[in-house]
């Protein structure tokens, strides 16, 4: 059990960044889910499994006249979109607070499922391209680019990376000197991972519907998302606790009890009185099996009440950087006592008769919970709470 | 290997795939699903059935697993892609797929032994194996009294390797 809020040393989040379907900044994406907007469309011919895609990419295009005009940044034309997501998050977080990453007190943590993938597509590969396959050669690149000197932490590890590598920053951050851990994920759409979620027939060809009645599948989306934290920023939401867990039941498929998951609630949210609880930003991925699990388990821990939402239908499932950007954006509604609403939800799909916002509501309670799970049975819970003393 | 006494020496020196079998074979193994697994997977799992074999199942259920790999599932990763390449050789399959991450090797593992404890794979440079291997260090702290897998693996074409430690 990690509990991460312990009595003179909180650990808070000071700073974020996010790019994805909706948007260059936290500002812009927060104001698109508001206003119930979807960056997903349907892409022809994307792959050959399927005649049609629906896919949350990212404006490739206003991407590059960003980091083009953007006198902060280095020239970035030797990196790949992938590096370069990364750097412009990073960037972006840590200039809103005037934070070098080159500080030597700063430490790097990164998450992402598959990197620079893309790259296998192209035959005969020279050996510095083959090397760009290795998630360790990005970021220490990208580590360079910063002129960061740590030793930067990379988890992959599904679809949990991104919440996991809060929970593994904020644990770093409060048993370490370091003063600031800079968070960062990223994953990019690729014909490579949407022809593997096809074969699993796990992608709905409309904006999908998670835990509504009719929901079909996942949408894959893109998008990379950094947080900067900081010990004793008690005005900022703290990361109050975290636990990882495993199913120990199934490589691809979700634990019918949802086992892993109700484990990871259970050791994160022990404390915390179930009234106080704003919302959960559940993993929500709109594939039958994943969204009945998600149920099982909130009403295994008496949550069932406790409003449940997902943004998946607003940007799609963006993998390694889920975790962040959507831990992110629920911070940002608790700090702005607001519980989002869960678009694509019409008809309740799931068998626990959970409540599902359809509509924006004002909520000043002061915890929410980010939960996640991956193949490999993993599962991540992790608790915000608002600043102040409540 | 294990404890430095060397437990098993294979003649072959050239094949890793029939390497994994022969361990496979010399453990007395009988798991079907085994055989289904992506080399990385192969790898991991026989280096945990060593060490956990005779562990009690108490000591298992809040085991902690934080492996590390450089290469992730890149040895799967060229499998797969060459089932998209082109039209004509086009089959895609879950079952390949699913291995085209590295922390599956995670999930086999406590599949086998009925671990729910905390787990993470982590990506490293081959350079910083050792003191991934050298604890404390940042990436796990030992701050529970849970029994501990950790370990380094990489497959990758011809060249493999698994060092585990186990700590209860």
């Amino acid at each position: 059990m990690n509990r991460l809020s312990v009595k003179n040393n909180t650990i808070n989040i000071i700073s974020d960044a996010i790019v994805n379907s909706l948007g260059f900044d936290t500002d812009e994406v927060l104001s698109a889910i508001m206003n119930m907007r979807s960056g997903s469309k349907s892409l022809e011919n994307f792959t050959l499994s399927e005649p049609t895609a629906m896919l949350s990419c990212i404006d490739k295009e206003k991407f590059n006249h960003l980091i083009e005009n953007n006198h902060q940044l280095n020239d970035l034309k030797s990196f790949t979109f992938f590096e370069q997501l990364m750097i412009y998050v990073i960037q972006n977080a840590s200039q809103k607070i005037g934070l070098d990453p080159a500080d030597p007190e700063t430490l790097f943590v990164f998450s992402s499922t598959k990197g620079n993938i893309d790259l296998l597509e192209k035959q005969n590969l020279s050996p510095d391209q083959f090397e760009r396959l290795y998630i360790w050669k990005s970021v220490e690149l990208i580590t360079q680019y910063f002129k960061n000197p740590n030793q930067a932490i990379t988890i992959s590890n599904a679809c949990i990376s991104g919440t996991q590598a809060i929970i593994k920053g904020a644990e770093i951050l409060k048993s370490t000197p370091f003063k600031h851990v800079i968070i960062c994920g990223a994953d990019c759409i690729s014909p490579f991972v949407v022809s593997g979620f096809q074969s699993f027939k796990a992608l709905s060809p409309d904006i999908c519907k998670p835990f509504d009645l009719n929901r079909t599948g996942l949408n894959i989306g893109e998008g990379a998302g950094a947080v900067v934290l900081a010990k004793n920023q008690e005005d900022h939401i703290s990361i109050f606790s975290g636990s990882v867990t495993n199913d120990a039941n199934h490589i691809s498929g979700p634990s019918r009890t949802g086992e892993g998951l109700y484990r990871a609630l259970m050791q994160s949210c022990e404390d915390i009185p179930k009234d106080k609880i704003s919302f959960i930003n559940a993993h929500g991925t709109a594939t039958p099996y994943n969204d009945e699990m998600e149920a099982i388990a909130f009403d295994r821990f008496n949550l069932a009440e406790v409003p449940v939402n997902s943004f998946k239908a607003n940007f799609g499932h963006t993998l390694g950087a889920a975790g962040i950007i959507e831990t992110i954006l629920s911070a940002r509604s608790l700090e702005n006592e607001i519980i989002l609403p869960s678009m694509g939800f019409d008809d309740l799909g799931v068998s626990i008769p959970l409540t599902i916002p359809k509509t924006l509501i004002k909520d000043s309670k002061p915890y929410c919970i980010k939960t996640a799970s991956g193949f490999g049975g993993c599962n991540a819970a992790l608790v915000l709470k608002k600043g102040e003393i409540v | 290997m294990k404890d430095g006494v060397v437990l098993f020496e294979s003649t072959n020196k050239t094949d890793a795939n029939l390497f994994l079998k022969e361990i496979y074979k010399f453990l007395e193994l009988n798991y079907l699903k085994f055989f289904k697994m992506d080399h990385l997977s192969k790898l991991g799992f026989l280096a945990a059935e060593f060490l956990l074999k005779e562990m009690p199942k108490e000591n298992l259920e809040f085991m902690n697993i934080y492996l590390a790999c450089s290469s992730s599932s890149l040895d799967s990763d060229i499998e797969y892609q060459k089932t998209i390449r082109d039209k004509e050789s086009y089959f895609p399959s879950p079952s390949v797929f699913v291995y085209t991450l590295p922390n599956i090797v995670i999930g086999e593992i406590a599949i086998r032994f009925g671990i729910h404890g905390n787990n993470s794979m982590f990506i490293i440079p081959p350079y910083q194996k050792d003191e991934f291997l050298k604890t404390p260090n940042h990436f796990f702290q030992d701050t529970t009294i849970n029994p501990q897998l950790s370990g380094y693996l990489d497959y990758l074409g011809d060249h493999y390797k698994a060092e585990f430690i186990l700590k209860y």
